[in-house]
Formats: structure tokens, sequence, C-alpha cells
């Protein structure tokens, strides 16, 4: 993998390290002027060793995760790219047959490309070979494959493409296996009736050497030889892997034969210098090359996708697996990150009064921050290395079980990779991401006051300001953008100094000199920019003029910012800051991440204000909690009547109230779209809105407990301070909260959406009404299923109920209405009566004029100028994942048409050679997840088998559906095995859809879990966090603790209630997670935008759930175990007399 | 004959710093009389708090005995001990030692809810004694809302709420003004005197130590002399 965010890894590597030499530089200092701090910050990390280890074990989670994420890309990336180099072998450039041409690829077109690049020096070799589909028998084992692809190779120019390879004794394939001459077999060496059968094909039909295979060409036989199995590499899996079905090998003239044209070629295809890997810088000037000569001599060719495309396909592959694995997780490097600054503010907490001390003897705040930043980095350096190679290892155990879950399905063969780029990435990384919190930790604990820290008097409340006077806000909000515009400053010359770096590295050496001399120079200047008298002071001045003016400015109204900052002013800053966000999300780019994020921050900045101006902060908060939770959720309590709302108009009162209100006076936006970021937007704003809502409201459960007291008894005082602590500590409180239910939340939506799309993709719908596939093949046609079975003394009617035809051909169309577009080739299947009838497609809507899924499917039947269309023809803006889909494109989408009624569709499509065009009308269109994903030829637009015949004549079925009069999986895997025995002749492949449905269901069910394993890292960081909490509590109240024990709490006593206080954070936590996150998955998955209008019953998977949940809070109970067993033996005595 | 509620035969507490052995009581016996009012003096690391401690069973002794109305303490499991304490005992600390996460009043509940009281008479008692201490109108107060001098009366009213045979305190008014000191100690006396129970007292001050009805002097672990006043 080579680029990330579409930066490249080298960049991003670059900069890191520039970052953490200045972080190393940092440190250097600290130790160099203040060797005390240095010594103080290293003294803590030894001095609670337990407490030392969950700290390091939370600080490398983050580290970890991003590793993990790095080198299972980097895997799939290099696994993904090493099939394509073993599936492109020696062929660098492909030339074959233009689409619309009426003329075929020949042996002089060959002869004349070879001439062509003769004299080019970067070409090794041209060859043409011979490629048709055909149904391939073994005769002993009666087991067929319709679709092995037959290739003839051309001996005389075979060389430059390597050897064929046998199987036996070179069983390993690797480069080794290339070179080893026993393997090497050579198709001069075939006789005409012999062959060579890809490993692909042999498993598949269980043929070994020696033993015969039949092939079918124009339904006749033919027998052959199996000389040897060969391994699908180099040239033959170029088409073997062509729809993996294997390929059967053969001299080109024995090819040629059978298919009874003695010139035929179907591919040109062009080997450069270099072998397997080497090749990829030469391949755009072959091709250029190659095309400027096809355009030329108007040859009857065009060029496929040569194999650097494929390999650049298959590094945006890996690159989109990291995204992937970022993006998923993003919650637990977030709950990391708030891991890490919760440690350290319980740091400084236990520190209060040592810091208190310090700082009453003469240090100032900087040196305390440099102090708990030198401490900090002793724990990062180790964790974050630690976190890193941890990271290998959880890849390494995740791909073994995608590689045997997933990627056996694709043939894709996973061989465990990372480079050091990625791992240094990570390690640095973590390094950095550790550092800027600790960072910011440390200096908001430096900023104390002695006097409360010595004396140990609670701070001030933060959100209640003395001045509230509207002078006093101009003079706050003024004071906050002083601090806004320092970070402004602060974070360019981060910037500029990082990429300076990276430009300074890959260009001119000396620009990165200059850039460390101008930024010395610059923070020389900010340090001495009261020395009036200096000369270089001067110099200063000039040089930096206008950011110098700004930084004297700012430092010379430091105090007055510091005197003047307040809750009001921060609030109207933010409130400002939310209003951009939703102008610039709404009405300029459309992002819905800019929107709903400025929205919540608009909501929260309004209720600081009305905190400021002295309203109940309680009151308040649990409003915009509410209001925030009610904006996100919608419209999950009101969905009863949210259609009702739809049609009336009002639904967009309660989804986004503030474009309904812009809309009256004519100023609404248009629509706004997200994407995989808002999973994440969505999962921070609602964890931030419940746990406030929690952390301002929950001292009612002590009042419940207070009425639960007769029952509680002797536990009720245990129950009592369980509560009343947590919620005495409403930052530490809310913090361990928010990770919990981030991370829970996380799972629960993660794992709604899995179980529903599984379920959607492999419930009973999906076999769209039928039982069995049999798949025919052109070359031994099978133009009656019912009456070939019937000869071949099949018992029908006993197990079949109904026969369906469908035939699929790629017809050009375009929208009717829009004559300036191109044709572009789409798939249309035509499907007969029977098949029509069984067919059990739900339809996600249909036109004016039908009334219901079967009034659509009847006039399908009885009309030759009707289709039914699949959502995939609408063009996509989503901007999602993969490359757009090709062919037709309509405007709009499924569910503007749920919407409203609409007229049927016009396509005109070219028929009859293309010389003629017909008109077709979608009257509907299927809910195309459930069925698409089972059968590939349902991805299509249906029409009629009568109107299809008439357009594309003198073919027969490619497949045949049939309805069997048993549905379980057992009998209609028998009844596919049965049927394909008696057409043993016809080299049919008959598939049982339910078994199909099944594996596939198990495969995703697999890989989602594998995904919701990879986000339970986050649990584990939960998990963490609360026994920091708990260690910390039983420190914090030993004094308590010894009290309590000398009034007659007994050690249970104490004990029970130090794991109540645990168990009640983690608890509400799995409580929030569960509830947001099955309220917000139960709205995705019934949002018609969500799911391209497909009608869902959505159930949350309960069981996976509490599965989650329940290891979570077992977790999180044996966690607390050891710190609840200590509180129990803190000693009386001692705990009373000293602190 | 007067009844000895505590009885102490030569006992001994070392304490066990790595390689210095501290010999924190030695060989010291005591004998307090029912509703006496006991103040225990001495200079700093005599062994005052330790023998308060020990007394009280919050602290192991490493020979002698203890008896506390004529129970041995040393035959007393931790648990039975821990409720021997909530029943009989109550302590009063120099830094009050109130959860500050509760209120007064809950605060002066907790030794009666440990003990198996029902939560509602729990109630009522407490609100009797925060009355008996003068706070009966802060009872919903939180400690950080409380004066030095209310902290300390709710303490005294914790101490007392369970109707102890023994209040132990440890410089009860050591962080206390003179005038709130005073105010402290004539509450303490006026409780023994109506209510009859023991107090311990470990004080520093003189003038405290003259209010009580008997004084104990002691230096390097041991019993230097005694006056009765």
């Amino acid at each position: 993998m080579d680029s990330l965010f579409g930066v490249s890894l080298t960049s991003i590597l670059s900069g890191l390290m520039l970052v953490t030499s200045l972080i190393i530089a940092l440190l250097i200092y600290i130790g160099w002027r203040h060797r005390l701090l240095l010594s103080m910050g290293f003294r803590n990390v030894i001095r609670r060793k337990t407490q030392t280890t969950l700290i390091v074990i939370g600080l490398m989670l983050s580290t970890l995760i991003i590793s993990a994420a790095f080198a299972t890309g980097d895997t799939v990336a290099y696994s993904v790219t090493n099939g394509t180099y073993w599936g492109f072998g020696n062929v660098d450039v492909i030339g074959e047959v233009k689409r619309d041409s009426p003329e075929r690829i020949q042996q002089k077109h060959v002869e004349q490309v070879r001439q062509h690049f003769a004299s080019n020096e970067n070409v090794d070799g041209v060859t043409g070979t011979v490629k048709a589909y055909a149904p391939a028998i073994n005769l002993d084992q009666l087991l067929s494959s319709p679709q092995a692809v037959l290739v003839g190779i051309d001996d005389l120019s075979f060389e430059a493409f390597g050897p064929l390879l046998s199987v036996s004794g070179c069983e390993e394939l690797n480069t080794n296996a290339l070179e080893n001459i026993n393997c090497q077999l050579d198709i001069k060496n075939l006789e005409k009736n012999e062959v060579y059968v890809t490993n692909l094909l042999a498993e598949e039909i269980q043929i070994s050497k020696n033993e015969t295979i039949r092939i079918y060409i124009e339904n006749s036989p033919y027998d052959f030889k199996v000389k040897d199995i060969i391994h699908d590499n180099n040239i033959v899996s170029h088409f073997s892997n062509d729809g993996g079905w294997g390929g059967v090998v053969t001299n080109i003239e024995s090819s040629r034969s059978i298919l009874k044209n003695p010139l035929r070629v179907d591919e040109i295809l062009i080997s450069a210098q270099g072998g397997v890997r080497g090749t990829l810088d030469l391949i755009p000037g072959i091709e250029n090359d190659f095309k400027e000569l096809i355009k030329k001599n108007d040859l009857p060719i065009r060029t496929a996708q040569n194999k650097s495309e494929a390999i650049d396909f298959a590094e945006l592959i890996g690159s989109i697996f990291v995204t992937f694995f970022l993006i998923f997780g993003l919650f637990s490097i977030a709950a990391g990150i708030m891991l890490i600054f919760l440690t350290f503010v319980l740091l400084a907490a236990e520190r209060k009064a040592e810091m208190g001390m310090a700082r009453a003897i003469g240090m100032n705040r900087l040196q305390l921050t440099f102090a708990f930043i030198a401490e900090g980095m002793t724990y990062n350096i180790v964790s974050a290395f630690i976190g890193a190679a941890l990271g290998l290892g959880v890849s390494y155990a995740l791909l073994q079980i995608l590689e045997s879950l997933v990627f056996d399905d694709f043939g894709l063969e996973l061989s465990f990779h990372f480079n050091w780029t990625g791992f240094f990435v990570a390690y640095l990384l973590g390094i950095v991401v550790t550092f800027i919190t600790v960072a910011l930790a440390s200096w908001r604990s430096a900023n104390i006051n002695i006097v409360r820290a010595i004396r140990d008097i609670p701070e001030p409340d933060l959100l209640k300001s003395k001045d509230t006077s509207f002078s006093g806000l101009i003079a706050a909000t003024g004071a906050s953008i002083w601090y806004l515009i320092w970070f402004v400053l602060v974070s360019l010359g981060a910037v500029l100094v990082f990429f300076g770096f990276i430009y300074g590295l890959t260009t001119y050496g000396a620009s990165l000199l200059a850039g460390i001399v101008i930024s010395a120079f610059y923070i020389w200047g900010v340090t001495h920019i009261n020395h009036k008298k200096s000369k270089l002071l001067i110099l200063w001045w000039i040089s930096f003029n206008i950011i110098a003016f700004i930084t004297w400015l700012l430092l010379r109204t430091k105090q007055w910012a510091s005197n003047h900052q307040n809750t009001g002013g921060w609030a109207l800053l933010m409130l400002l800051i939310g209003c951009i966000a939703v102008y610039w999300g709404g009405w300029i780019s459309q992002q819905a991440f800019a929107y709903t994020a400025g929205m919540t921050l608009a909501i929260f900045s309004i209720a600081m204000m009305a905190v400021h101006f002295k309203a109940q902060a309680r009151l308040t908060f649990t409003i915009a909690s509410i209001i925030t939770l009610w904006y996100w959720l919608l419209p999950l309590p009101f969905s009863l009547f949210i259609e009702e709302a739809t049609t009336s108009g009002t639904a967009e009162v309660w989804q986004d109230p503030v474009n309904a209100l812009f809309k009256l006076f004519g100023l609404g936006h248009a629509d706004i779209s997200g994407n995989i970021e808002m999973f994440f937007v969505s999962g921070i704003c609602i964890t931030a809105a419940s746990t406030l809502f929690v952390i301002f409201n929950a001292d009612i459960l002590v009042r419940v407990a207070g009425f639960f007291q007769p029952i509680l008894g002797g536990i009720t005082p245990a129950v009592r301070t369980a509560i009343s602590y947590p919620l005495a500590s409403k930052f530490r409180t809310g913090m361990t909260l928010s990770m919990f239910t981030l991370v829970v939340f996380s799972l629960v939506v993660m794992a709604t959406l899995n179980y529903n799309f599984t379920q959607l993709f492999t419930g009973e719908d999906a076999q769209g009404g039928f039982d069995i596939q049999i798949i025919a093949n052109k070359n031994n046609s099978l133009p009656d299923l019912r009456t070939e079975l019937i000869n071949q003394g099949y018992d029908l009617d006993t197990e079949i109920r109904s026969i369906g035809k469908l035939q699929s051909h790629q017809f050009k169309m375009r929208p009717t209405e829009k004559i300036n577009d191109k044709f572009k080739r789409y798939q249309v299947s035509g499907i007969d009566s029977d098949f029509i009838d069984n067919a059990d497609f739900p339809l996600s809507t249909f036109a004016k004029g039908y009334s219901s899924d079967q009034s659509v499917m009847s006039a399908l039947k009885n009309n030759n100028n009707f289709a039914l269309g699949n959502p995939q023809i609408f063009i996509r803006d989503d901007g999602g994942f993969g490359p757009p889909p090709e062919g037709l494109q309509i405007e709009g989408s499924i569910t503007e048409l749920q919407e409203t009624p609409w007229e049927p569709i016009a396509v005109t499509f070219k028929v009859a050679d293309e010389s003629e065009e017909q008109i077709f009308y979608i009257i509907g269109f299927v809910e195309s997840p459930i069925i698409s994903g089972t059968v590939p030829q349902w991805n299509s637009l249906f029409i009629n088998y009568e109107a299809f015949s008439e357009m594309h004549k003198n073919n027969y079925p490619d497949s045949y559906f049939l309805v069997t009069n048993q549905h379980d999986v057992e009998n209609t895997v028998r009844i596919a095995n049965d049927i394909e025995r008696s057409l043993i002749n016809k080299g049919v492949q008959a598939i049982s859809l339910s078994q199909k449905i099944q594996e596939s269901a198990s495969t995703s069910n697999a890989f989602s879990s594998l995904f919701q394993g990879f986000m339970s890292l986050g649990l584990i960081v939960g998990v963490a966090a609360l026994g920091v909490i708990a260690f910390r509590t039983v420190t914090e109240r030993r004094q308590q603790i010894g009290m309590l024990r000398a009034i007659g709490y007994s050690r249970k006593l104490i004990a029970f209630s130090f794991f109540l206080e645990s168990s009640f954070i983690a608890l509400t936590g799995i409580i929030l997670g569960v509830s947001l996150g099955a309220a917000l998955g139960y709205n995705l998955m019934t949002s018609p935008d969500f799911t391209d209008g497909t009608d869902i019953d959505v159930v949350i998977p309960w069981t996976r759930v509490l599965i989650v949940v329940g290891i979570a809070y077992l977790a999180s109970a044996i966690m607390t175990i050891l710190p609840a067993r200590s509180a129990s033996k803190v000693p009386v005595a001692e705990a009373l007399r000293y602190e | 004959m007067v009844e000895q509620i505590i009885s102490a035969q030569n006992i001994v507490k070392t304490y066990d710093t790595g390689e210095v052995h501290v010999r924190a009581l030695q060989d010291l016996t005591i004998d307090i009389e029912r509703g006496a009012m006991v103040a225990i003096m001495g200079p700093s690391g005599c062994g005052k708090t330790t023998l308060l401690n020990c007394l009280s069973g919050i602290d192991d002794i490493n020979s002698g005995t203890i008896h506390i109305e004529n129970t041995d303490l040393s035959q007393l499991d931790d648990n039975s001990k821990t409720d021997y304490r909530a029943r009989r005992m109550g302590f009063i600390f120099q830094f009050y030692n109130l959860l500050p996460v509760l209120n007064a009043i809950e605060n002066i509940e907790l030794p009666l809810l440990v003990s198996g009281t029902r939560p509602g008479d729990a109630r009522k008692q407490s609100l009797k004694m925060l009355d008996l201490v003068g706070l009966a109108d802060w009872k919903t107060h939180k400690p950080a809302q409380l004066s030095g001098g209310q902290r300390q009366r709710v303490t005294i009213a914790r101490a007392l709420v369970n109707n102890p045979a023994i209040v132990w305190a440890d410089e009860p008014t050591g962080d206390l003004d003179s005038q709130t000191a005073t105010e402290i100690m004539d509450l303490m006396k006026s409780l023994n005197k109506e209510q009859g129970q023991t107090f311990v007292i470990v004080t520093h001050d003189s003038g405290i130590a003259k209010q009580c009805n008997r004084i104990i002097h002691m230096r390097d672990g041991q019993i230097e002399n005694e006056e009765f006043t």
C-alpha cells in the first residue's frame, strides 16, 4: 500500500518523523534545562506499577488499531496484487475483438502486430490465442463444468510468456517453481488428442492425469486425454481466472480445428521485457503504441485492461481495506484518545497537592506541563511500539480468519505482509496522537490554583461566569477568538513545517534547512519580542512583518484574554462556528457531516450561553441533550405517523426543522448527502448528548435507590455511594461513560446493519421464488430442459413443479428522452411465462396504473414492450466505494419514484444487428439488493422471452430456473445432483439456490463478525478506562475507606461498593450504547435513502448484541474486582492517619 | 464497684517499616471506666493515636489483651470487630472524614444502615441526632457547604447516632479555631453527661484535656503519668 487518503505513505512518514523529532527535541530540552522535571516524570512511571501497566495498555490500543488496519490493508493489497501478477503472468498488454466490429481478429493481425513490435526492444513477445467457453465433463465421475475456457496456445510464439507448470512436484506456486525445470511443461509435446487441464477445473470436476475429459463445441462432443494438471498461472491463469471456471489448454491448431476456424484468434497478447513484475513502467508506452497501430490500420481490435491498470486496481482494493478498517476503528481510536486524556487528568488530580506545592515554591505552569509531558512520553514511546507490534499480531490473526472465511471463496490466497513504512507510520502516529493528547491534558492540569490545590478545595464551576453583562460577553468572545487565533497560528505553523519538510526532502535539501532556520528564528523572536535594543529583533520584525505584528498583538493582550475568557465567550464563538458549518454544509457544499455537526454544536453552544446567563445548568443541558438526540434519532419516536407526515408535507418539520423554517421563506437548501463518515459523526454527537443527559440527571437514580431501601437492606449505603461518587466526578464519569457508550453504540449499529442486510441478501426472498438454477452453455445447447430430462428418463413430475427459462444478452440502449446520450450496453434478461408466474421478485415501486406486484408481472408477461427495471440503473452520486456501475444510466432515484406516482420510463434498445431501434417501457423496479446477489443474470432489465427472442434470434436459454416440490436444502441439493448426472452429456451445472444462499449467509456472517471483532478492540479501551478509574478511586478515597471501615463497613461491603460503582458506569454505558445504537440502526434500515427503497422488516439482533455487551460487562467486572479487593484490604488505622 | 468498659493489659504494638522496627506501644496497661471522659496527651509520636486505634480494634496489637465491655477483642475476627464497631462505637476524627458526596443527614445515617437499622428508623434517629448537635436546618447540605465546626458537629452526630458505648475522638478540635473548639467540647461534655457514653479523646491541647475528668500523659509508647480533674 503506497498511499492513504490520497497522500503518499512516504510523505506521511516523513512528516511524522519530523514531528516525532520535534517531540524528542522537546524532551531533550526538558532534560537539559530542567533535569528535575524529567526525573519527576520518570520516577512517577515506576511509582505505581499496576496503574502504569493499565496506562500502557490504554495508550497502546490506539496504535494497535492503526497498525492492525495498516497491516490488514497491506496484506490484502499485497495478496490481491500478487494474485493479479500471477493472473497476468508475462502477459502485459491485451488486445481483444472490438465489440461492435463485424470482423474478427485473424492470424494475419497477429503477424502485423508482431512485425510492428519486432524492433521495439521493450517487447519480448507477441502471440495470438484462441479462447472459447465450453462445457467440460469428467465422464468417469459424471461431474461437469458448464463454462470451462478452452485455450489454444501458439507454440511458435509462446516462449516469451513463460512455461506451463505441472502441479505434481510443484505444489507450492512461487518464483522457485517457475525456475524448476521438473515442473515445466512444453506445449509442443501435446498431441492432437491431448490437453492440459488447469487445477481450478480439475478440482471442480475431480479429474486427474491420464483420464478423459469431454468438451462440447457447437453441440458436438470432443474427448481428450488429460496429459497433466497444470497451475492456473501465467498465460493460462489469464484465461482460467476469467469467471473462475478453470481452463482446458490445447495447441492452437487443435482448438482451431474443433472450433472449425483455421485462422481464428481471440486475443493478441504482448509481453514486455522484465518478466512478471518488472514491466509496469513499460506498459503505458507499449499500449499507446499498440493503440496507434490499431487506429492507423483500423484493426478489429481494442485494448483490454492491462497489467499495470489491474495492479493499480489491486492497490486501490488494499487502500479501501485500510480505509475501511481505519474508519471502523475510528470509534476505538477516539475512545483510546479519550482514555489517554482521562488518564492524565486523573494523574494530575492525584498529584494535585504536590503540584500545588511545586507551584507555591516557584515552578511555573509550563514547567509543570513539561514534567507531565516527560512522564507521558515515557509511557508513550514504549506503549506505542508494543501497540504497533501487537497490531501486526492482531492483523495476522484477523487475516487467518478472513482467509478461511471469505477469501477462499474468491480463490484469493492471502499471504501475510506488511511494509515497514506502514508499521512506522502507525507507530509514529501513535506517538504523535498521544503526545498531542498528553500535552493538552497536561496544560489543563497545570492550570491550577495553588491554594485550592494545596488545601484540596474543589475547583470552581467553569460554566458559571461572573460577568454576565453584554460588554462582558463581547470581551469574552474576543478572548475566545484570541485563543482561536493562537491555535490557528500554531496549527498553520505546524502544517507549513510539515509540508515544507516533505517538499524539502523530495526536492531541495536547502529548503528543509531554511525551514528549520526560519522556524527557530521565529521562536527566538517570540521569546525576545520585548528586547527593544536588539538589532536582530528589527530583522525579525521586518522578516515576519504581519505575522510578527499578530504575534506581538497576541502577546500584548495575553493577560487581557486570560482575564476575560468565560463560558459565554466560548459559547458565542461555538455558535458562530456551528452556524457557519450549517450554512456551508446545507447551502454551499450539501455535506451532511458539516450540516449536522454544526447543528449539534449550535444547540450546545446555545445551552452554554443560557448557563452563562444564569440558567440552571441541569435543566439547560438536559433540554439541549434531548433536542440533539431528537434531531439525530428521528424519526424513531415518530415512525408511527411519519408516513402520514410525509404525505402531508410535515415530515421535514420533524426531520430538519431548520430547513423547514427557511423553506417558508423560499430559502431552503438543496438535498444534502453524507457518506460513511456520518456513522462516526452521528456516533460522537449522539454519545455526547446522551452522556450529558445522564450526567446531569443520574441523581434521580439515587432517589430511586432510596425508594428501594427496604429491599436493599444492608447494602443500601453501598448502592448510595456507588451512584453518588461517580456523579460527584462528572468529568471523569462522563469521559468513561462516553467511551463505553461510543464503542457499544458502534458495535450495535454495525451488528444491526450487518444482520439485516445479511437477512435481506440471504433470506428466502433472495431465491426469487425458485429452488434450482440450471446453467447451460451455448456450445452444448439445451433448447428445452423439460424434454431433455424426460428423454433421459428423469422422473420430472415427482420432483419438479415448474421450469422457467432465462436468456441474457447485453443490448445497447439509452433513455429514450435523452436523444443526445450515447447508447450503452446493459444486460437484458428474457424470461418466459413460467418464470414470470413463479418469480417472487419483490418490487420496490411500480408505475401509474398498476396496483400490485402481480399486476406488473402480468403486464410484463403479456406485453412485448414492457420491462422490469433494476435500481442500479439510476445515476449514483453518493461517492461510495468502487467505480460507478456502467451501462444504462437514468436520472432520479427509487426514493423519488416511491414518493410520487410516475409514468413508465421509456428506454430505446438497438436491435436487429443494431440497425433498428425498439422502445421498451419500464413499469416497475425490483428490490435489487434482495435478488441481485443470488444470480448474476437477475441483475438486469427483465423483458418477456418472446420479445427477447425477436431481438436476439438463434440462441438458446443460458439458464433454467426450477421450482421443486420439496424446497428444503437437502432435497434441492439432491435434485440438483440428480439433474446434473442425468444431463451429464450436456455438461450443465445445477445449483441449489437455497444452498448457495446458505453458504453466502455464513460467509457474510463470518465477515461481519470479523469486522465487529475488530471494532470490539475499543471495548478493551473502555474496560481499561474503568480499571484506571477504579485504581485511582481506591487511592483517592483511602482515608474515606478507613473511616467507613471504622464506623462498621465490612470488607465485603467496601469491595461491593467499589464493584458496584464501576458496574454503574459500565452498565449505564452499555444501556445507552445499546439503546442509541439500536435506534440509529433501526432508522438507517427504515430509511429509503439508505436501503435503495427496499422495504425491510428491521430486526435488532438481540442475541448477538447481548453476547457482545455481556462480554463487555464481564470484562469490566473482572477488571474492577482487583481494585475493589484492594479497597477492602486498606489498613484502617493507617488510612485514617495518613493521606 | 465501678465498671471498667475498657481494660487493656500489657499491650505491645510495633510497626515494621522495612529495616526499622518502631515500638509504638510498649507493654502498656490501661483501664477506663464506663461513662468517663478521658483525654490522652503526649508529644508527637508518643503513640496516642496508635493506642486509640488499638483500643478501638481498628488496628491489631502484637501482644497483650484488650477487653471492651468484657469482650476480648483478640478473640474477634475482622467481621465481628467490624460489626462491634458499627453497633457499640463511634468515631470522631480531626479531619472529619465525612463522605463529600453525601449530605449531612446521609452521612449520619451511614452507621445505622450498615448495622441493619431500617432506613426509615435510621432517618428518624439521624434527624434527632442532627437536631441535638444544632444542625437540623443543615441536613441537606454537603460537607463542602459546611464550616469546619459544622462538619465536626456532623461527625459527632454520626459518632453518636448508633448510641455507642464508647466514642473515640482523635484530635477532634485540631482543625478548629478556639471558639469553635470550645463549642465542640461543650457539646461532647453535655452528651457525655446526658447520655452517659464513654469518651476517649486524643489531643495536643491541654485546654481540651482539662475539660475531661481524666488525663493520661504518654511518652515513648508508655503511660508516663495520669491526673484526675
